[in-house]
């Protein structure tokens, strides 16, 4: 049995919850022709998928709504630095550092701390003209912003990271780096070039150990290593 | 809320970030009928919502044991949902673009054929009509060969 169109038009207004109480009772009368019934049944399931196939539609839209969110959040809380000089765990790590050459300067300005003692403590340490203190400069430019196959939010960061001759300041970005070349300037500073791909980690920049000879105390010139482990003792 | 309400009862936050999403594609299917009526807060209606129907996917996996509420909620009439049989994806990508929209803006979104055929540029209601039976008539031939 084929539906006529006033079959479909009831079926449709029944579905729409558009019917009047007569329309009702009539259709309600016509389900008991099992011909009829069998089609319409077949008719009102065929509206079922189209239904599915709209919660669908409205799925996909909430989850996009969703995944714009997210990466709005996170890309709000990920603020990277471009000089490097906040007040994070690098800005803490910082502050010690100042401390303790405040407190080696101390020491040594109070003549608590002499050339003699130096040399004895540190038989091979060299002379040096200059005290050098090294600052970390980083430009970060967020160049990419992708989606994995889960959904997850990349952003990919390209870090040039040169080392000058001034003082420290860590920076508090939380990245991971990988040191993948380290070329010379004109003056022969340093410049190490970092290229960091960050997959939304929240880790810890240890400030490299490679600090050089940062004290200097009577021309002598004493790794902060060992300085500091030379007032612990 | 939903967090609190699926993380503390055998869930997760992925877990509860689907069930919220069901429960506004649930309110939003109650406005397009009409059968959304508040009886109480809306904080408490989503809750209720949420609840109902986290409590029947725990107990359609077996993973029910006891529930713990966190919110005050309301009686909720259960939402009849039957699972499609049918490979949704393979119908969407087969019945057409333009059969597509037609359809769900008359079944799902309930509008009316005038308001389709200003919002799709068709020339009258009666070319809506007739395009819709037609796709209809696809639909259901797609629908019967892939059972």
């Amino acid at each position: 049995m084929e539906l006529k169109e006033e079959d479909i038009d009831i079926l449709d207004r029944y579905y729409r919850n558009e019917l009047t109480e007569k329309e009702r009772v009539i259709l309600q009368s016509r389900m008991k022709e099992k011909d009829f019934a069998d089609v319409a049944i077949s008719y009102l399931k065929t509206i079922e998928i189209v239904k599915e196939l709209g919660r669908n539609e409205l799925r996909s839209i909430l989850t996009s709504v969703k995944n714009e969110i997210e990466s709005a959040k996170e890309f709000e809380e990920y603020k990277p630095s471009k000089t490097g000089n906040g007040f994070g765990t690098g800005g803490i790590i910082s502050a010690i550092i100042i401390v303790i050459i405040a407190f080696v300067a101390w020491m040594f300005f109070s003549g608590k701390l002499n050339s003699e003692k130096i040399q004895n403590s540190f038989p091979d340490s060299e002379l040096v003209d200059t005290v050098y203190h090294y600052k970390v400069q980083r430009d970060t430019i967020v160049s990419n912003k992708t989606r994995s196959e889960k959904g997850d939010t990349i952003i990919h960061i390209h870090s040039d990271t040169v080392f000058v001759r001034e003082q420290i300041m860590p920076s508090k970005s939380k990245r991971d780096l990988i040191i993948s070349s380290k070329p010379r300037s004109e003056n022969n500073d340093t410049k190490v070039r970092n290229h960091s791909d960050t997959v939304s980690v929240r880790e810890l920049i240890v400030p490299s150990r490679n600090m050089g000879a940062l004290f200097k105390a009577n021309g002598k010139a004493i790794p902060i290593r060992d300085s500091i482990n030379y007032f612990i003792k | 809320m939903i967090r609190n309400l699926v993380e503390k009862n055998s869930g997760t936050a992925d877990d509860a970030s689907d069930l919220f999403q069901e429960v506004l594609i649930i309110i939003y299917e109650k406005v397009l009928d009409n059968r959304l009526q508040l009886t109480c807060s809306l904080k408490t209606y989503i809750y209720s919502i949420a609840r109902n129907k986290w409590l029947n996917k725990l107990k359609a996996q077996k993973r029910y044991t006891s529930f713990n509420n966190f919110e005050s909620f309301i009686s909720i009439e259960e939402e009849t949902e039957s699972a499609p049989t049918i490979n949704l994806d393979n119908l969407l990508n087969e019945i057409g673009e333009a059969c597509r929209k037609l359809l769900i803006l008359f079944y799902y979104k309930k509008r009316s054929m005038q308001e389709i055929c200003k919002e799709l540029n068709y020339s009258n209601a009666d070319s809506v009509k007739n395009q819709k039976y037609k796709c209809m008539q696809r639909l259901k031939k797609m629908a019967d060969n892939s059972k």
